[in-house]
Parts: C-alpha cells; structure tokens; sequence
C-alpha cells in the first residue's frame, strides 16, 4: 500500500487542514484521521507535522484553538476556522482549482474539458 | 531572557500534552480496530514521525523562540569555546590580529584621507596655483591680479583668497627671540575657511587698505602654548624683531591654513600687482562641476594673457581639492598599506577557517547525531554561525584595543609629523569599520565548515566520522585550497614588504651630492629693518663667520641661500645660454659663500671654485652641476660657455661666464633627479645677498653636537634677538625619510606577521593531517616501513601544496608591484633578488613547519599508534 501513497505537494498541507475544519472544530488527531480517510489513505503524512503547520496558521490568525474534551473523554486542543481563514479557503480553493485545470490541459490535450 | 524561557516552557508543555493526546487518540483508535496495545503503540509513533523534530520547527517559526535560540546557541557556543581553550585562544587571537591590523591602518587612513576637513563645506575650497602652457618653468604661485579678475560674475565662486608665507621672529617678554611662522593674508582669507574665531573680532575691511595699521590673529596653539589662554588677549600687543602689531583675534582651533602657522597677519596689496608669490584659495559656488569651472577659468586666463601679455601670457590656472594639497603623496601609501592590511585579514580568516574545518571534521559526528536527533539543516548552519561569531566577536574586541595601542605606537613612530596625522581620532567611523570587519571574518570563518557539515546527508556523516575512514576528502580538499591561498598571501605580503625595504635600503644609500657626517647646519634670519644695507649684511656675515671658525673643532663654515633637502624654495630666473633660445634653458639659481662647496664636501668636477677674489667689482662667473653641463652643454667645452638671466626678462647686459663645474646636489628630496642649477657667490649678486642665510658648520668632531652650545654662543654674542635651532646635516637627510621610514617599518611589521600567520596555518593543517593518518602510519611501520619512508610521505602533500601557493604568490606579486612601481626607488618589481628571498624565505618556513609534525609523525611507536585506535 504504500508504493501507493504520494507524498504532499509543499504548501498543501495548509489548505487541507483548512478543508477539514470547514465543518466545525476538530483536534490535532482528528485532524490527520480526517485527510487520510477522505484522501482514501492516498495522501501519506507525518502526523506530526501537522503541528508546525497548525502553529503557523493559528499565528497567521487563520485558525483559532482552546483547550476542550474529546469524544472519548480525553484533553485536547480544539482548532476552528476564523472568519480569515474562511476567506483564505475559498481564495486558496479557486486558485487550486484554476492550477489543476492549467496542468491537466497541459499534460492530457484530448481529456481536457 | 528568563522569561523567554518561561514562555518556552509554557508552550513547550502544552504542546507536549497535544502531542500526548494525540499519540493516546490515535492508540485508541488502533486498538479498538483490533491491534494489541503495543503494536498499536508502534504504529502510533511511526506516523507521528521525529516528535524532537516537528517540537523544533514549531519553535523555530516563534519570534520569542528565535531571540532565545540565539541566546542559548550563543551560550552553547561559549561553553563549546571554553572546552578547548587553545583552539579558542588561538582563532580569537589570530582575528584579533588581523582585525586589530586594518582597524588600525583604516584609522590612519580614515583620519588623513577620509576624514572631512573641520572648514564648513570644505568639499568647495580648491587650491589655485598656475602654470606655463608653453613649457616654462613657474614657482605656480598665483599673483594679486589674476585673483582681481577671477572675481567676476561669470566665474562660478562664492569666494577668493591669497596667503603668503613669511618667517617672523618674535620677542617673549624677557626679550627673548623665538621665530614664530607667519602668513599675511588678504581680505577674503577668513572668510573663505569660514571659521569663527575664537575670540576678537579679526581682521575688518580697514585692514586691507593701502597705509592701514597692521594687526595679528594668533593661531590657537600658540595663544594656548606660548600666552598662557590669556582670556585679555584681543588690543595687546605682538612684540616681532621687525616691529610689534596689535592682538585682534585668536583663531578657531581647528584653523590650521597654511599648515603650521601660528599667526595671520593682514596683507595690503595692490590689486593690480602681477608679482606671483602668494598661495591661492578658491570656494567654488555649490554644484559646479569640475568642466564649467575649468572652462570659466581658462576664459579668464586667455582674457588676463591679452592684457598683460608679459607677466601673464600662456598663462593658466590648475585647481585641486583642498584636501589633496594637505595630504599629498600620503594616499599611495596609505592605499599600499590599507591592502597589505586587508590581504593580513584574509590570512588571518585563512588560518581560523583551517582551524574550523579541521575542528568540524571532528566534530562531524556530534552533527550527525544532532542531525538524526532533528535538528534542521538551517539550526546547524545557525549554531555553527554563532560558533564564529562568537570568536569573532571576541577576536574583535581584542583587536580594537591592538588598533588602539599600535595607532599611539605609530604616532610615536613619527606619523605624527604627517599633514592630518597630528591625531588620529578613534571615533564612530573606526568602530563601524571594526564591526564590518566582524561581520566579514565570522562570515568568512563560519561560511566553510558549514558548507562542508551541512552539505551531504546524515548517513554520510555517521559514515565518514567513522574511525577506520582516513579522514573526509572533501575536508582535505579544503584545507589544501586553503594553504595555497595562505602561501600565496604570504608570498605576496613579504615581496611586497621585501620591494619597499629595498627601495628604502636604496634611498637612504643615495648619494644626496654632498656630506653630512660631521657636519652642523641652522638658518638665522635677518630682520630686514635692522639690516637693511647689503653692507652691513656682509660684514655681519663674516665677523660671525670668523668668530665660529675660531671654535674648537671648527674646520669649515659657508652659507647659502637654503640648504639642501631642506624644503628649499627654488629660484627660476629666465635664463639665456648662448647657442640656446631664450627660456629652453630651466634651471635653478642658487647663491653660496666662496667656501660653500669645501664645506659641504660638494666635489669640484672641472675649473675652479669660487674664491673671495670674485668681488662685486671683478668678471661675474657662475658654476654649474653636472646636470646643467650634461643637459645644456654635453657637445662643447661649458668652461667657455657664459650665461645671462633675469626675471621677468633676461637682463642683457650682465654675462655671467661658467667657471667650475661641481657635482650633482639634491635639493628637492632624495628621490627627485638633480635640477640642472647654476651657482652664484653671494658678493656678485647684492640684489640677492641673504636675509635668512642657511649656515654650515664642518668639523672634525667625532660628534658635531657636541659643538653646537659653542656656535650658538657665538651667534647670540652678535645678534640676542635673532631665533634659530643647530641641527646635524645627518638629521635633516634622516628627516625628509620619515614618511618612507614609517611605510617600510609598517609593511616589515606585515610581512613578519604574515609570515607567522602562514606558519601557524601551515603547522595546524599538517599536524591535523598527520594526527589523522596515525593509525595508518603505525600500520605502514608494523609491516617494515622506515622512519624515512613515513617521512616523505607525509610531507609531499604540504610541500607540493607550498609550491603551488609560492608560484601564485608571485604573480600576485609582480602584477602588484607593476601597480606600485611608480612608488618604490630604484627596484623593479621582478627584482630577481627580492623574489627569489621571498621565496626562499615562505618555502623555508613552510617547509619548518611542515617538518615539525611530520618528525613527531614519523617517530611514533607502532604499538602504542595501534592500541590507541
């Protein structure tokens, strides 16, 4: 399986983990279970290295966190989206988008749109 | 900083608990889809990955963590430094040389030819001289009315000025005579450097007319040193041999135009006077450039040689900075010096970039542990940064004291006789210099082995610390690279070093064309109120002549009108040589006493000498050096040749036959040619006959000092007043060398320095090496190889290392000292002797230093070498 997995796009990370708090709070572990599930576990991360990105978006005031209770009882810190972060997701998204496109045009002419 | 670190500690814990949390989370999950607790525990940790690591990056993108991480690497550092104090001491001491070096050489320059001149704006003060356009010969002084006509509209200055240089004699109290240097002045002077004085209110307009009283601005040291701060100074009275003059100003301390005058004195001129002996002084309207005012310049030239074609034709005039006309032939040296100093540096970061890389390659493991326990690659480079900065700094501080220390060191050398040398401030400009120079050798130093540790990957680095590894091959390459450069900087230093003693060794062995062993010189003037008649003059001259001949020791004295190598003022008249068109001939005019050539021990070449026969009422005859014969009179007999001259015109009807012809004499310095000179005793020429007569004394004392309270005597037994100092000829020859003198001590000071800087790096990089292949030596012995064998295997490498660095260094050499060939006396820059000495002299202590390890390599016990390992 994991010949399978590809390693993640520098700076990608970032807009994932906007994603999947487009749905409400999540904590760090939630976090990385939610991209690799929706991934299909094709997406391969350090879930560590969910947390340097974490840090680098809450200081870019894109996420918020506080302290909560986990499903099963546990301390953990709750990250949610700021009303900027929201933003940033959509820009990020349309731009995404836009490059997918861009690249697929240019590397399969005949199954372009 | 304590509360950076209850910051960290904060954010550190709760990101500890997170990642806690989220290691619990993700064991939990994988238990529950049916792993044992312990491989769920496994896994868990597996795709979290290097917890030190994702803690580390989360702390390097925090500002508060930033400042605290320098602070700890910087206490890292120190604490790394002090575990091996040699290897600090010797890489802080090494920077602090070659930092102290240039932060010292950079002060001397910084003060004489960077620093600004204390005059408001003095970036538009020129100096304004003139010149023939039509290859005569002129003093280039400039006269009253070319200043008149420069002060029209269309010329683009804001002001114009003259001086002139006069010699004065004042009396102290007790009537005493001390000889005080003098400039008159005109009405644009003081305003013109735009000082304020110090006290008095100064010259005023009414000083300037024509019957106007005199009056005196006295310099500031003088009215420090020589009148006590007198704060009632302004309205007494200046007592002077020639007459006394009120007290109006003391000038600013820094009003030091021309240099070394100690009073100004006001000057009434005829604006219309074409008499060209003052000094000019130009302030150019700001924003003017250089083109608009030569062209304004030479308009006014043309106009000025139409109107008085005589005095003024094909004149025209030449500006410059003020600054060049204070510091003058000082900045080649300077610039010399400033290089020398700057390839020291380079040696300087050489050796400790050695001593780095030979420490890193060490230290590789301890990096490569760091490495694999998640410290980034930018952490390492960071602390490595920090390792080298932290000597630097302290390289620097150390060096800013050498600076300090050798800069008085120097002045005590004599620089201090040097225009703008009289201090040398150590202010913010030469501490900004220490710290760029800080900045370039930690850059220097730490750039290398931060490449080199941080370039392959970790695996590499476990690999190659391994002990059974003969030492990385990139770290040798480096360190080879390095002792070329070293050697070749070395080569260059001493050459260059060895180019500049030899010119020196040349200049003080150049035959000035006369005697000064043994031999006394003073200079008295003569006020001329007092000895107005040409008569009374003479006769003065000869009872003092023959008093002084009457002291003990006494062999000789004579007089001239200056003394050689003594700034003598050059007389240039317009001469007529038959076979010759008038003024082709340029040669200098200068006035001796019959005895003159005896007692200088000037040689007689052809015909006579002058005698005490040649009167005003006999034949006029003249002698000639042998440049004048050589240039003006090679294909005929000189001795039938007669000469006439004049100023401005040739004077016709007086032909002055040559009678003698006598050795070359440098007057100009011992660097310049001889002039072409004529020789004329003082009897035929009353219009000449001398106020300030330069005296020579020859004795056959064994020390001529010791006659010099004697003569002295006898001079105040004539004349109380008059101010003079007896000084040994040897002295005033030894004197016009300071300026060499101090530039050849500064780069044998270089050359040692770089020498020993090229051995130490030399030593370490071979020791390091040989340390290195101990075991590999110890093998090579157990199985039968010689002492002499190890020997040379060991060596080869420094010494063809050496080589490759002595073949740069010379060229290196030689194309510098083409730069400076101009400078150096009488050595050219492929001097076969100075490069094969400096050659010979690298290579020798290269080859020492290479020896020393290699023989202690060579000697070890295979035994001992192998248990070791």
């Amino acid at each position: 399986m994991a010949a399978d997995r590809i390693k993640l796009l520098q700076g990608t990370l970032d807009l994932l983990v906007l994603q999947t708090l487009i749905l409400g709070a999540r904590h760090g572990h939630g976090i990385a279970v939610a991209i690799q599930q929706s991934s299909e576990d094709v997406l391969l991360i350090d879930h560590g290295s969910l947390y340097p990105a974490l840090q680098r978006l809450e200081r870019a005031r894109l996420i918020s966190s506080s302290w909560g209770t986990s499903e099963n009882n546990r301390r953990a810190r709750f990250y949610s989206l700021t009303a900027k972060g929201r933003r940033r997701l959509a820009d990020e998204t349309s731009q995404w988008d836009a490059m997918v496109r861009a690249v697929s045009r240019i590397l399969r002419p005949q199954e372009a749109p | 900083v304590r509360f950076f670190r209850w910051l960290r500690w904060r954010t550190d814990r709760e990101l500890d608990d997170e990642i806690d949390a989220h290691l619990q989370m993700d064991i939990d999950m994988q238990v529950e889809s049916g792993l044992s607790l312990e491989d769920a525990r496994q896994a868990a940790h597996r795709r979290f990955g290097n917890r030190a690591r994702v803690k580390e990056q989360a702390r390097e993108r925090d500002p508060f963590f930033a400042v605290e991480t320098v602070v700890s690497d910087v206490r890292y550092a120190v604490r790394t430094l002090r575990k091996s104090p040699a290897f600090s001491l010797a890489a802080a001491g090494t920077l602090a040389l070659g930092i102290g070096a240039t932060t010292a050489i950079f002060s001397v320059a910084n003060a004489a030819l960077l620093r600004p001149l204390p005059y408001p704006h003095a970036g538009d003060i020129r100096t304004l001289r003139t010149r023939f356009t039509d290859g005569r010969v002129t003093s280039g002084l400039v006269g009253p009315l070319e200043l008149t006509r420069l002060k029209d509209p269309t010329v683009p200055i804001t002001g114009a000025a003259l001086s002139l240089n006069m010699e004065l004699t004042r009396l102290r109290d007790d009537r005493t005579p001390v000889s005080v240097a003098a400039a008159g002045v005109d009405e644009g002077f003081f305003p013109l450097f735009g000082l304020p004085l110090t006290m008095g209110t100064g010259f005023t307009p009414e000083h300037f007319r024509q019957g106007a009283p005199n009056g005196a601005v006295l310099s500031y040291h003088v009215w420090r040193d020589q009148f006590g701060s007198d704060p009632r100074i302004v309205g007494k009275s200046l007592e002077l041999v020639t007459g006394s003059a009120p007290i109006v100003g003391v000038a600013a301390p820094e009003m030091d135009v021309p240099r070394g005058t100690d009073v100004w004195l006001n000057l009434q001129l005829n604006p219309q006077s074409t008499d060209h002996s003052f000094e000019g002084y130009l302030r150019v309207r700001q924003g003017t450039t250089p083109e608009a005012l030569a062209s304004r310049l030479a308009a006014v030239a043309s106009r000025l040689g139409r109107d008085y074609p005589g005095p003024e034709g094909n004149r025209a005039f030449i500006v410059q900075p003020f600054v060049n006309a204070m510091v003058g032939d000082l900045r080649p040296m300077l610039i010399i010096v400033l290089s020398a100093t700057g390839l020291l540096l380079v040696l300087a970061c050489v050796n400790v970039t050695n001593l780095f890389l030979a420490r890193a390659s060490r230290r590789s493991r301890e990096v490569a542990i760091r490495a694999a326990l998640g410290a980034g690659r930018g952490r390492i480079a960071l602390q490595l940064l920090i390792e080298s900065a932290v000597l630097a700094t302290a390289g620097m501080l150390m060096g800013v004291l050498l600076a300090y220390a050798g800069v008085r060191v120097l002045l005590l050398f004599g620089a201090s006789q040097l225009p703008r040398l009289e201090t040398v401030p150590f202010g913010t400009p030469v501490l900004l210099f220490a710290v760029a120079m800080l900045v370039v050798s930690a850059l220097g130093v730490g750039l290398a082995p931060i490449l080199h540790l941080t370039g392959g990957g970790i695996e590499r680095w476990l690999r190659e610390s391994g002990r059974a590894v003969r030492g990385a091959l990139s770290t040798h390459r480096a360190l080879r690279t390095m002792i070329v450069a070293e050697v070749a900087v070395a080569v260059t230093i001493v050459a260059g070093t060895g180019l500049l003693v030899r010119s020196f060794r040349n200049l003080q062995h150049e035959d000035p064309g006369f005697d000064a062993r043994g031999r006394l010189t003073f200079e008295v003037l003569l006020p001329p109120a007092r000895y107005q008649n040409p008569g009374v003059r003479r006769a003065w001259t000869e009872t003092l002549f023959t008093n002084i001949r009457g002291v003990r020791g006494v062999t000789a004295v004579a007089a001239a009108s200056d003394f050689p190598l003594k700034n003598a003022l050059s007389a240039r008249p317009l001469i007529q040589l038959d076979g010759w068109p008038e003024s082709h001939v340029v040669a200098e005019q200068r006035l001796v006493t019959p005895e003159f050539f005896d007692a200088m021990g000037i040689r007689l070449r052809r015909g006579r000498s002058f005698t005490h026969d040649d009167r005003q009422t006999t034949a006029p005859v003249a002698v000639v050096n042998e440049s004048f014969v050589r240039k003006y009179a090679a294909d005929r007999d000189p001795l039938k040749a007669q000469l006439s001259f004049g100023f401005p015109r040739v004077d016709p009807t007086k032909q002055w036959s040559i009678v003698g012809v006598v050795n070359d004499v440098k007057y100009a310095s011992l660097w310049n040619r001889a002039e072409p000179t004529f020789y004329l005793v003082q009897d035929q020429s009353w219009r000449f006959s001398f106020f300030r007569l330069s005296v020579v004394v020859a004795t056959d004392a064994a020390d001529p000092r010791d006659l010099a309270p004697a003569i002295s005597a006898e001079v105040r037994k004539m004349d109380p007043q008059l101010a003079f100092t007896i000084v040994p000829a040897t002295s005033v020859v030894a004197s016009t060398l300071a300026r060499q003198r101090l530039g050849t001590t500064l780069m044998l000071l270089f050359g040692v320095m770089a020498l020993l800087l090229a051995a130490i790096g030399i030593y370490g990089m071979i020791a390091y090496a040989s340390a290195e292949r101990h075991s590999e030596v110890a093998t090579r012995m157990a199985l039968g190889a010689t002492p002499g064998n190890i020997f040379w295997l060991l060596s080869r490498q420094g010494l063809t290392v050496a080589a490759i660095g002595a073949v740069a260094g010379l060229g290196i050499a030689y194309a510098l000292g083409r730069l400076v060939s101009s400078w150096l006396f009488e050595v050219r820059p492929s001097d076969p002797l100075v490069l094969a000495s400096t050659v010979a002299l690298v290579l020798g202590v290269t080859l020492l230093s290479t020896l020393i390890p290699v023989g202690r390599a060579a000697r070890i016990s295979p035994a001992v070498a192998l248990r070791s390992e």
